[in-house]
């Protein structure tokens, strides 16, 4: 049962795909609520659904960090539709 | 027939699966208290009668609020009628009003908020808690005790929780529809806390995410708010709130003129609550309550349907209704927030609902406390060290101490309010017991060398304090389970008839388990008998 070793990562890997989840999965939720929020005529609606579908959305992106392959590439993918949500959100605001 | 979805590939699989161990394994106990805590939570309202006897008779009359700050006015020179003034109003169950409002300052120094509870019983104003029952474990599951931190370790158990239900819905995906009714009690002790933690997972799936979400909400909505107010308010928390909160942002003007002749809060209120009798008071809003362009915003409540939240606001110069935003007139954005909160707290079904909100929170504990002990036997074979094993061993011993030992001390803080003396430390008195308590039981189950043993051992303890509650409530304050009941004080009866009941229950399991250890021919370490006899009689209830 416990699972088999041979399919997990090394520890650095997975200290980078941690991090990537809690931190990146946390920024990447907000920056896509916020460039709904900034393209969409329902403001006040996605806002406040954020309230609970952040945490959704956190939630999913900490669990995808972990299924992708390659540590490093999760923190590019993270980190460039960050960039690009919050480039979003500074032309369309 | 046997359906079977698509499942994950054998990497995927095992990457998940070591996600859903280590945080579920990291985040457990915390959990469960968070989980037991809550379930009690669920009932402070109904137990708050039980908890302070003083107030348990019924309302002569509903409360003149008008009367009520006047006095409030009298008692303390300096509370400001001109600021923003909310009361909550008293219901059957609690009978007390809160007032939260503002002191006079000097103009240019900063605002002063000033916060007290009116015992319309006894008509006095306190300015501190007389009791605690209710307030501990409300606080005690967000870890309110623990300073700085404590509220936001709770928000992030919550959110790995959430991490967890969804990694174990994805390892158990490919078997979902035949685990729902897969629970056994045949095979070894890891099938059988495997099964267990897959089933009740499974049955309790909706209700755990749901707690997972809003709980992740409630202590940590900051971190989705103060992007909100950075990026569309310009940093301004204010513009922000008032825009969410809209119904309590409605302005006055500072300029406004002194007045005495602005309408009563009573006959507002009467108005209202003849126009919609299927709603109860929930709170109000008062702005300006003694100057010309005063305000009353008073939110009501449905608290039979879902969408039941609603508020008017009223002006108290004519009584002309400024805005009406009464159930069934809301919008998607002005109903999101009153949602999270109808569900975290189950004020939309009456008490059955609540309930089996409390059932659920309880199985959740049992899906918490067997994935611990499947964690362990899962790892109680060859390829692991004695020494590894013993770690796990105590690991979980620890963590059944811990979690287990909160059903006695929950029993020991009800008694404990009644048999602690009125006096003026009597909250922090009564609150050291209950957590000294806590504590000491804990290590005491150290001691014990097996999971059956410590499960026994408080079993027994928690029925024995269980018992002792309504006993303990008899003798203080004579208000007997049936006494109580024909006195009409309903849910002091119930309070004392749901100690009553879970203390026989968990003095039968206890006993039902101790004798599976004399006829397991003092063999330790065969835990599986006693186990399953205690599961066939929890079966049985």
């Amino acid at each position: 049962m416990p699972a088999k070793k041979e399919y997990l990562t090394t520890p650095g890997q997975r200290a980078l795909k941690i991090t990537a989840g809690l931190f990146g999965g946390y920024f990447l939720a907000v920056a896509v609520h916020m460039l709904l929020a900034a393209a969409l005529p329902y403001r006040m609606e996605i806002i406040l659904t954020g309230a609970f579908s952040v945490f959704l959305l956190w939630t999913a992106l900490m669990i995808i960090a972990f299924l992708i392959r390659n540590a490093w590439t999760v923190w590019a993918i993270y980190l460039l539709s960050i960039t690009f949500c919050a480039a979003g959100i500074y032309l369309l605001k | 027939m046997i359906m079977k979805l698509k499942g994950l590939s054998p990497r995927l699989y095992n990457i998940t699966f070591n996600t859903h161990t280590v945080s579920g394994i990291v985040i457990s106990f915390a959990l469960y208290v968070i989980f037991f805590a809550g379930a009690f939570t669920l009932f402070k309202d109904e137990f708050y009668q039980w908890e302070n006897p003083v107030i348990r008779q019924a309302l002569p009359q509903p409360v003149n609020y008008d009367q009520m700050l006047r006095s409030l006015k009298k008692s303390t020179p300096r509370f400001d009628l001109s600021e923003d003034i909310t009361i909550v109003t008293e219901s059957a169950k609690r009978p007390l009003v809160k007032v939260y409002g503002h002191l006079i300052v000097p103009k240019g120094k900063p605002e002063q908020h000033y916060y007290t509870t009116y015992f319309p019983v006894t008509d006095e104003f306190l300015k501190d808690e007389k009791t605690t029952v209710g307030e501990t474990l409300y606080r005690l599951h967000f870890f309110d005790q623990i300073p700085f931190i404590g509220r936001y370790l709770s928000g992030f158990v919550a959110l790995f929780f959430a991490f967890a239900v969804i990694t174990g819905v994805m390892i158990h995906w490919q078997n979902m529809l035949t685990k729902l009714h897969g629970f056994s009690l045949k095979g070894s002790l890891k099938n059988l806390w495997t099964n267990a933690h897959t089933v009740f997972g499974l049955l309790g799936l909706p209700f755990q995410l749901m707690y997972a979400i809003t709980g992740a909400y409630y202590m940590l909505s900051f971190l989705v708010l103060l992007p909100v107010v950075v990026v569309f308010y310009d940093g301004s928390q204010q513009k922000a709130i008032d825009d969410i909160f809209s119904e309590r942002a409605t302005k006055v003007s500072e300029e406004s003129a002194f007045t005495t002749k602005n309408l009563r809060l009573t006959s507002v209120l009467e108005k209202v609550k003849s126009k919609h009798p299927e709603l109860d008071l929930h709170y109000l809003l008062v702005k300006h309550y003694d100057r010309q362009d005063g305000i009353v915003s008073v939110s009501l409540e449905n608290s039979k349907t879902f969408a039941g939240n609603g508020s008017v606001t009223v002006r108290l110069k004519d009584g002309e209704l400024i805005s009406d935003k009464l159930p069934g007139k809301r919008t998607y954005a002005e109903s999101v927030l009153f949602g999270i909160s109808r569900l975290h707290f189950a004020t939309f079904g009456g008490f059955a609902l609540k309930a089996i909100y409390f059932l659920l929170a309880l199985f959740t504990c049992f899906v918490i406390i067997s994935g611990v002990l499947l964690w362990k036997e899962a790892r109680n074979k060859k390829s692991y060290t004695d020494k590894q094993k013993q770690f796990h061993h105590r690991v979980t011993m620890w963590y059944l101490a811990i979690s287990f030992s909160l059903f006695p001390a929950i029993a020991i803080l009800f008694s404990t309010e009644l048999v602690m003396p009125d006096i003026e430390n009597h909250v922090f008195l009564v609150r050291t017991v209950f957590f000294v308590s806590w504590l000491a039981l804990s290590i005491a189950g150290l001691l014990l060398k097996t999971e059956s043993r410590i499960t026994w051992f408080y079993l027994l303890v928690g029925g024995l304090f269980s018992v002792l509650v309504p006993l303990v409530n008899g003798f203080t304050t004579g208000d007997w389970i049936f006494d109580a009941w024909s006195e009409g004080l309903y849910y002091t009866a119930l309070t004392d008839a749901f100690w009553a009941a879970t203390g026989v229950i968990s003095l039968i399991l206890a006993i039902s388990i101790s004798r599976s250890f004399n006829r397991s021919s003092a063999e330790f370490d065969d835990d599986t008998k006693s186990l399953r006899t205690a599961m066939k009689h929890l079966h049985r209830i």
